[in-house]
């Protein structure tokens, strides 16, 4: 209903009341009059009343559906998952429950996860105070389109003594797994600016964007913008919708989330034809494919993980994507629009080859830490978001039929990680390598139906970073103690026996698998890999061990009791990230549970909090907690607890603080 | 026997002393109507009972959203049932109260009344059986037939309603 309709609408209700009493007024006297006329005004009131809430919620829905992204336009061929439902309503269902559908969304009480009562946040000397009004979200902040102002004329915004404030609503929302972003428009253009503080689903807080990625403190604050990078893969048929003088956005989306058109391509002319109720008998009967929509489980393998790989996959576009232009669809060939980012053309085959040239060339224009900043030095994926890259390197993939959907279902899975019926554990790999089945004690030398016997532990570890988590290489690999020595990388083995030394590793892969012997430096050979991980590594690694103590297997394989003496210091971690996981490993022990720490609280704070955990000791030395369930030389620690000082503040002083900027 | 013949009848009751008598063959077919009726109507109530305790019981190949499509046309099935049970009681109480029909056309349309009363319910339900996504089963080209020989059947009763 638009305004112009209301007063249509109240004349024609009071008409209607005016028709019911008339006969009141005919057939009564004073009494019946009176009563005629008090229904009347009652009837007028409540129509006023009405009108001035509909009016307020179109108003409210107008201003917000005026923030968002366009529709797409007609040229696009889109349909929207609307359309979709009546004739695959299951598939829909199941869509519906993933996180691909909540990843943008408009901000709508259903949608927003953050609290927003009257809450006052502070980051890098700014202040934000958020508020609920009914069903909108609304931040009073420094006003964004000034700030991005500035910024394009070359100024810093947070230098401005006297920032322009303004009160934006919340127009849209970004995440809802892991953590949620917010997004408020501009009032002069189609730009969406982020709200620099993002909500954190588990913990139920708020934290300051700049501290939820792994990068330095001090680097200056982002301003990130919806329209520039984000709207290629947070939506369906996003378009950043610049202009060709390159200076106005005005995205569009045709559908918000990752909708069924983002997976089956466009689906004007399917929705067309199958308007035709022979031809829809025609395939359900014949059970052949309907050439007007993409079905991924149907295409080849290299076309199925494209289809993944547009959003899953660092890639370079042959062009602006920014500019409107050939874009991928679903069905279509990958490479014609991008370049899949590869570090190296080792692994590359003939047709990919051809691409080398200009992808180094691209590289090399980058800064000089671009491929350090996404990949470990070997090539492996070091953050999330770049699955498709990894799998390109894995020989499932360029010598077998590997696609992502050997193992992900969209439609029949667990939408936590979508992996699909029966594949959460061997069963995915067991369809190539059927020889293992039953050889699994054999091969892993693990307990054959435990989860230490997994294939995917040992060949999939979790050396990927990204969400404040560790995710799993996506690279299938066999664990290798020479890669961890020459990379860094932890390995699968001692992610699991965190307690064991990287040349206990070695012995034993050489025993098991015949691996070639490996030259280690003395601390390698006596000190727990990952104690010298957790002391000697980078932020990267830091964060990856930090989250594999508190990887349920992980404890089990090498007891829990020490952990602390590791994950305590991290809280005083120069990368809010990594304290951030170290202090969601150290509740995950029992002694810690209630352990009160805030992650992006002062330096002092952050002192006092390590200096709580250290104090732990005296429970242990006094014999009030009985012996470590795991000590010796390797965790530099003794039965009674007593600490190789000596040993703990010369690796400390190794720590490696090159600087870590992984971009997610 | 038609309505006319019975008029013709000496041993027929004065005009007005009962209802217009509707000769044998229209009583049977009431008759035939009226417990095709009533014993529809007890199935196909059941049937809503039995759908209800598929609700209840939250049965899954009833009520999961893959199977929104049966739900659909069972529900369909009971719904267009249980009224054409209705159809055939009033249709038998015509008849019996002394309908105009012809002879001819009441065997016809008392016929394309009970292949509607079994054609439509069976379509919907059948094809909810086996079915294609958000199609229906092939047995749905059951309810388009039952649906126009129930067209036929109410146009012909409706032309010759007293």
């Amino acid at each position: 209903m638009t305004i112009d309709a209301l007063p249509l609408q109240i004349g024609l209700v009071l008409v209607a009341v005016a028709v019911g009493v008339a006969p009141l007024l005919r057939r009564s006297g004073k009494t019946g009059r009176l009563l005629a006329l008090g229904i009347l005004v009652l009837a007028a009131i409540g129509a006023m009343t009405w009108a001035r809430a509909s009016n307020r919620r179109l108003f409210s829905s107008q201003q917000l559906a005026a923030g968002l992204p366009k529709p797409a336009q007609p040229s696009q061929h889109f349909v929207t998952s609307a359309t979709c439902k009546p004739c695959h309503p299951s598939q829909y269902s199941t869509w519906h429950d993933s996180f691909h559908r909540t990843m943008t969304q408009a901000a709508t009480p259903a949608a927003v996860l953050g609290d927003f009562e009257g809450v006052h946040l502070q980051s890098r000397g700014r202040d934000y105070v958020l508020e609920r009004r009914g069903d909108e979200y609304w931040v009073e902040a420094n006003d964004p389109d000034w700030e991005r102002d500035l910024i394009d004329k070359g100024y810093d915004p947070g230098s401005a003594k006297r920032p322009r404030r303004a009160m934006s609503r919340i127009v849209m929302t970004t995440g809802s797994h892991h953590m949620q972003t917010y997004w408020t428009a501009s009032k002069k253009d189609g730009r969406l600016f982020n709200f620099p503080f993002v909500w954190l689903r588990e913990e139920g807080r708020w934290a300051p964007r700049e501290d939820v990625f792994l990068r330095p403190a001090d680097y200056p604050p982002q301003y990130g913008t919806w329209h520039n990078n984000c709207v290629e893969c947070h939506a369906t048929g996003g378009e950043s919708g610049l202009d060709p003088t390159g200076s106005i956005y005005l995205p569009e989306a045709a559908e918000l989330g990752i909708a069924c058109e983002a997976c089956h391509g466009p689906a004007e002319e399917h929705i067309r034809l199958n308007q035709n109720p022979y031809r829809r008998y025609w395939y359900h009967l014949t059970k052949s494919h309907d050439p007007t929509i993409v079905n991924p489980s149907r295409l080849p393998a290299e076309s199925a993980t494209s289809v993944c790989a547009q959003c899953h996959c660092m890639n370079v576009f042959r062009t602006d994507p920014r500019f409107r232009g050939e874009r991928f669809r679903a069905g279509g060939d990958l490479k014609k629009t991008r370049m899949i980012l590869r570090t190296s053309d080792r692994n590359m085959t003939a047709a990919e080859r051809v691409d080398w040239p200009d992808l180094s060339h691209h590289i090399g224009k980058q800064n000089a830490t671009f491929l350090e900043e996404r990949f470990w030095p070997d090539g492996q994926a070091r953050v999330s978001g770049r699955e498709a890259n990894a799998m390109l390197e894995s020989p499932c993939m360029r010598t077998g039929q590997l696609t992502c959907l050997t193992c992900h279902s969209m439609h029949q899975s667990n939408p936590n990680d979508q992996l699909a019926a029966g594949m959460e554990r061997n069963e995915a790999c067991f369809t190539c390598h059927a020889e293992y089945r039953t050889q699994v004690h054999e091969h892993s030398h693990h307990a054959a139906g435990s989860d230490a016997s997994l294939c995917y532990n040992c060949h999939m570890p979790h050396t990927t970073y990204g969400l404040l988590k560790a995710i799993r290489s996506h690279l299938i690999s066999s664990p290798s103690v020479a890669s961890s020595v020459e990379t860094g990388r932890p390995n699968a083995c001692n992610l699991c026996h965190m307690d064991k030394t990287l040349r206990w590793t070695a012995d034993h892969l050489q025993e098991w698998y015949g691996q070639p012997p490996v030259a280690l430096t003395a601390d390698q050979e006596t000190v727990s890999a990952d104690v010298l991980w957790v002391l000697t590594g980078d932020a990267c690694q830091r964060a990856l061990i930090a989250w594999h103590m508190g990887w349920e297997l992980a404890k089990e394989a090498s007891g829990e009791d020490w952990l602390f003496i590791y994950l305590g210091p991290l809280l005083d971690d120069p990368y809010a990230c990594v304290r951030f996981i170290a202090h969601r490993s150290l509740r995950r022990l029992e002694t810690f549970q209630d352990f009160q720490y805030d992650f992006v609280s002062s330096a002092e704070e952050r002192k006092k909090a390590a200096a709580r955990v250290a104090s732990h000791w005296a429970s242990i030395r006094s014999g009030e907690l009985g012996e470590l369930d795991r000590h010796g030389p390797m965790l530099l620690v003794n039965a009674s607890g007593t600490l190789n000082e000596p040993v703990l503040a010369r690796l400390a002083q190794m720590r490696d603080d090159r600087i870590v900027d992984l971009r997610e | 026997m038609s309505v006319r013949t019975a008029k013709a009848d000496p041993t027929a009751m004065p005009k007005g002393k009962e209802p217009p008598v509707a000769g044998e063959g229209a009583a049977t077919s009431a008759r035939r109507h009226l417990r095709l009726g009533w014993w529809s109507l007890l199935f196909f109530l059941s049937l809503g009972i039995l759908l209800e305790a598929f609700n209840g019981f939250k049965v899954q190949w009833y009520m999961a959203v893959a199977n929104q499509t049966r739900r659909e046309l069972w529900t369909l099935s009971h719904a267009h049932g249980t009224l054409l049970s209705l159809v055939n009681i009033a249709f038998g109480l015509t008849l019996r109260s002394g309908s105009a029909l012809t002879s001819g056309s009441r065997t016809l349309a008392s016929r394309c009344l009970l292949g509607a009363t079994i054609l439509l319910p069976a379509g919907f339900f059948l094809g909810g059986v086996v079915f294609y996504a958000g199609d229906p089963g092939l047995f749905i080209l059951l309810v388009p037939i039952g649906a126009l020989l129930l067209l036929a059947a109410i146009l012909m009763i409706a032309r010759r309603a007293n």
